[in-house]
């Protein structure tokens, strides 16, 4: 990641404490409309956080951000991905650590391999990387984040909502 | 991997100059127990080290083999010129495989070994094929031959009374000494470390990185600081917010080139790079500015003109009543008292008047003074009432020219006159008031009429020109109010131009610190050593995700079968302790911790036993747990031999006894070779059926090993 968008992120984290997550997920959301998706359903309440089609084929996201190199994913977190994998979708968990040198993790989610409820290295997730899907995305959230942290930051959610919006591909959940 | 078609054993030795075997030596294994029997020297160690440095080779020999006194000897003879060579005949499936480790006797230690295997069919494997083939049969690594296929005397105790080595030995003996391998390999390859490994070589880059971009992140620090102090908050920072600025500079900037009508092209917003609109912005200004003042002046002469106009016009209304009040004047004086003219005439009427009255003034004057002359005389000459001229008597003549001089001499005349005097003074006022009208009328009209010229001036000559006036003065206020927008839009546009083009310069030092960070920070994705390390990284955490899944499967399917094991097992090795150690009662428990099972010799009540061995019974354990191994191993259908090294020492004669009959049975399912003294272990095992004994000469170095007799046990 660039140091840019190392300052941005870690500035959004400072200032948006508690929606950070929330507001990394809407970006990443818009990310993959930049990249032309089919369609994409983002959801900030319930359910899994991104479903998005690339080339008739459905992806299921569910985001997480995290500060050190460690994270945990619910049981309901698995099971949304579970669910979506029954219907046909790969399912992903997207991963962002702080770190000045980190990178998205797109880990491919495959039941039974990562436990739930229980603390992560996100060194030992590292097996389960998409590398196409992160250089995919990897650029446009960059570039996303360049265009919208200052909407993140000061319009919140529903300000990243607004700009979601303009994107005809973006489906409501 | 699954297990060999055929249970591969060894059948036959042939060597050539390796250590003690002097020249070609042969030696056939085709019974189930074979016993070499020789002094010390004779030769017993060597038959037994060809056969590991064939299947071995650096691996006995080297420092790290765990045997310290097989390790550093030299395999050739020492009077071996050319090649030292070992072959091991195999049964296999199809018939004799035969295995052949050989080398120079001059070549480097680190050279390697030529080893090749020749297969029934005749075909030939090399180097990493034979070891690749080794391996699918079964045959064991070094690590699982001198555990659980070789008894060596440095090792015999370590087998029980090592817990790690002893639980090693017990998982082999349950047949799940693979699985006690892997965990113990995985444990042993640490994969906690990798990603230890990984995170400190991660952080020792971000350390690196961090320094890289140090410099050119203080720098842009200090410029974020100076934007944050203008209200430009850093995450606001990006192109759409330059764009955005620069749109709206340049649409301010063009709407105020048009107002001000400057000669300047206003360019396309989205054509513009920061530094060629800094460009522009600066040109602009400095026409801007001309523009304004070009617009002061104007405004200057327009304020002027309206100031002139509305004092024409402000004047126009009291000029024109002043000359409507000296028009009603100078005609109500002139009704009232008549004109000049008239006026005039009265006036000379009145001079007539007065100089008739003066003449007439004269005469009475004179004929007083003749008269009163002629009464003064009258009186001086007393002559009553006679004429004084003629002398004539006149009666009562000086009574009547007394009172003809007091008529005369009176004042009527003073009075008529004084009454002409006041009559012409009483004209000439109204004359003089008259005048003053007229003139007061001529100049309020030439007032008036001075300023409708002026007017006319202003707006041209017409039929209302004091409307038209109004009309003007709307429309040039209209424009000085235009003016003046333009001219305080204008002014307020450059002073916060000015700072909008600070700011946006501002900006620009923010790419260009932002860029300089950048570039120090490099691409990383581009940066081959990263992608590598990374790569690296994940390959790391696959290996380690992978290890520690084997791990776990391994430990599961372990802890799985040890339940199905334990119980047979404890059969056969009870059977085995007690043969050759009556009433130890051994058997094995199985302990399983988080990530690993653990397996322990415990006695009848369960209580570990290991440490309440004593010499001889370590012995017989250690015993039966490599018989019992091997057995298993048999009955899997796995290679199986086992090699014993003066197994006799430290068993009294009993025990000694006990071990043959041990022996004896195991070597009814698994090829035995035993090495050992002349002595009663030795005659013990000649009893066993089944048993080859070959004897070996007196130790002569030069002659090398020599087989004195080779006689079949009782019952081959």
């Amino acid at each position: 990641m660039k140091p840019a968008s190392y300052r941005r992120l870690t500035e959004m984290r400072e200032q948006t404490d508690k929606e950070f997550g929330k507001l990394v997920q809407k970006l990443l959301a818009i990310a993959f409309l930049e990249t032309g998706v089919e369609a994409l359903v983002e959801r900030s309440i319930q359910g899994i956080d991104l479903e998005v089609t690339i080339a008739g084929k459905r992806f299921a996201f569910e985001v997480k951000t995290c500060e050190g190199d460690s994270l945990t994913l619910g049981k309901k977190d698995l099971e949304g991905l579970e669910r979506e994998i029954k219907t046909g979708a790969e399912a992903y968990v997207a991963v962002l650590a702080g770190g000045l040198l980190d990178e998205w993790m797109i880990l491919r989610y495959t039941p039974g391999e990562i436990p739930p409820s229980k603390s992560l290295s996100t060194f030992d997730l590292r097996p389960y990387r998409n590398r196409e899907l992160e250089r995919r995305v990897g650029d446009a959230f960059e570039e996303t984040l360049e265009k919208h942290a200052a909407t993140a930051i000061y319009k919140r959610q529903k300000g990243l909502d607004s700009e979601l919006e303009r994107y005809p591909a973006r489906e409501l959940a | 991997m699954s297990a060999a078609p055929y249970p591969i054993r060894i059948t036959a030795l042939r060597a050539r100059d390796f250590r003690g075997l002097r020249g070609e030596f042969e030696l056939d294994f085709d019974r189930g127990l074979t016993l070499i029997v020789g002094e010390n020297g004779a030769g017993k160690s060597s038959i037994l080290n060809a056969i590991e440095w064939a299947l071995f080779g650096a691996e006995v020999t080297k420092k790290s083999s765990g045997i310290d006194e097989r390790a550093d000897f030299e395999v050739r003879h020492r009077s071996a010129e050319g090649e030292v060579s070992v072959t091991l005949e195999l049964a296999v499936d199809g018939g004799t495989a035969r295995l052949r480790r050989a080398r120079l006797a001059d070549a480097k230690k680190t050279a390697p070994d030529e080893l090749s295997l020749e297969l029934p069919n005749g075909e030939t494997l090399e180097g990493d094929e034979v070891r690749a083939w080794m391996e699918w049969n079964r045959l064991p690594d070094w690590s699982e031959w001198k555990h659980a296929f070789c008894q060596h005397q440095e090792l015999l105790r370590a087998r029980v009374t090592d817990a790690g080595e002893r639980s090693t030995q017990l998982a082999r003996l349950l047949g799940l000494g693979e699985f006690q391998d892997w965990t113990t390999k995985l444990r042993g390859l640490k994969p906690g470390r990798l990603k230890k490994a990984a995170t400190e070589e991660l952080e020792r880059v971000e350390e690196e990185f961090k320094h890289a971009i140090e410099a050119p992140g203080l720098a842009l620090r200090e410029v974020e600081d100076e934007l944050e102090e203008r209200g430009v908050g850093r995450t606001e920072l990006n192109d759409a917010w330059l764009a955005a600025r620069l749109e709206k500079q340049v649409d301010e900037a063009r709407r105020l080139t048009d107002k001000l009508a400057l000669a300047l092209e206003v360019p396309e917003a989205k054509t513009l790079e920061l530094e060629s609109w800094s460009r522009w912005s600066r040109d602009w200004e400095r026409l801007a500015q001309e523009g304004c003042r070009g617009l002061e002046r104007e405004l200057g002469t327009l304020r002027t003109r309206i100031g002139e106009l509305e004092s024409t016009l402000n004047g126009m209304e009291p000029a024109r009543r002043a000359f409507e009040d000296a028009q009603r004047a100078w005609e109500s004086e002139t009704q009232e008292h008549g004109g000049k003219e008239q006026l005039g005439a009265q006036l000379a009427d009145l001079a007539k008047e007065r100089a008739a009255q003066v003449e007439r003034e004269k005469g009475r004057n004179a004929t007083v003074a003749l008269l009163r002359h002629a009464v003064e005389e009258m009186e001086r000459r007393a002559t009553g009432s006679d004429c004084p001229v003629c002398e004539t008597p006149l009666p009562e003549l000086r009574e009547k020219l007394v009172a003809r001089v007091e008529r005369e001499g009176g004042d009527d005349e003073r009075v008529a006159r004084e009454a002409l005097h006041a009559r012409q003074a009483q004209l000439e006022r109204q004359q003089a008031t008259t005048a003053e009208r007229r003139s007061a009328l001529d100049l309020a009209k030439s007032n008036f009429e001075s300023l409708g010229s002026r007017l006319e001036r202003f707006v041209g000559a017409g039929s209302d020109p004091t409307r038209a006036a109004e009309e003007k003065r709307r429309e040039w206020m209209k424009r000085v109010e235009s003016l003046e927008t333009v001219l305080d839009e204008s002014r307020r546009f450059l002073e916060s131009g000015r700072d909008e083009r600070a700011l946006l310069e501002l900006f620009g030092r923010w790419r260009t610190a932002g860029n300089q960070t950048e570039a120090a920070a490099g691409d990383l994705g581009r940066v081959r050593a990263w992608v590598e390390l990374q790569t690296a990284i994940d390959e790391a955490a696959s290996l380690k995700v992978d290890l520690e899944t084997l791990a776990t499967m391994a430990r599961a399917v372990q802890e799985s079968r040890s339940r199905e094991q334990v119980e047979r097992v404890n059969a056969t090795l009870g059977t085995h302790t007690d043969t050759i150690s009556p009433g130890a009662g051994l058997r094995v428990a199985v302990k399983a911790t988080a990530t690993q099972l653990k397996y322990k010799l415990v006695d009848a009540s369960g209580q570990d036993a290991a440490s309440i061995l004593n010499q001889a019974a370590l012995h017989a354990v250690s015993f039966a747990v490599l018989f019992a191994q091997a057995e298993a191993r048999a009955a899997e259908g796995a290679p199986s031999w086992v090699m014993l090294d003066d197994p006799g020492q430290s068993l009294d004669e009993e025990r000694i006894h006990g071990l043959a009959r041990v022996i004896g049975s195991v070597s009814e399912k698994v090829s035995v070779l035993v090495a050992t003294f002349p002595g009663a272990l030795e005659a013990a095992l000649r009893r066993q059926p089944n048993c080859r004994v070959v004897e070996l000469g007196a130790a002569r170095v030069q002659a090398g090993v020599v087989i004195r007799s080779v006689t079949e046990g009782s019952n081959p």
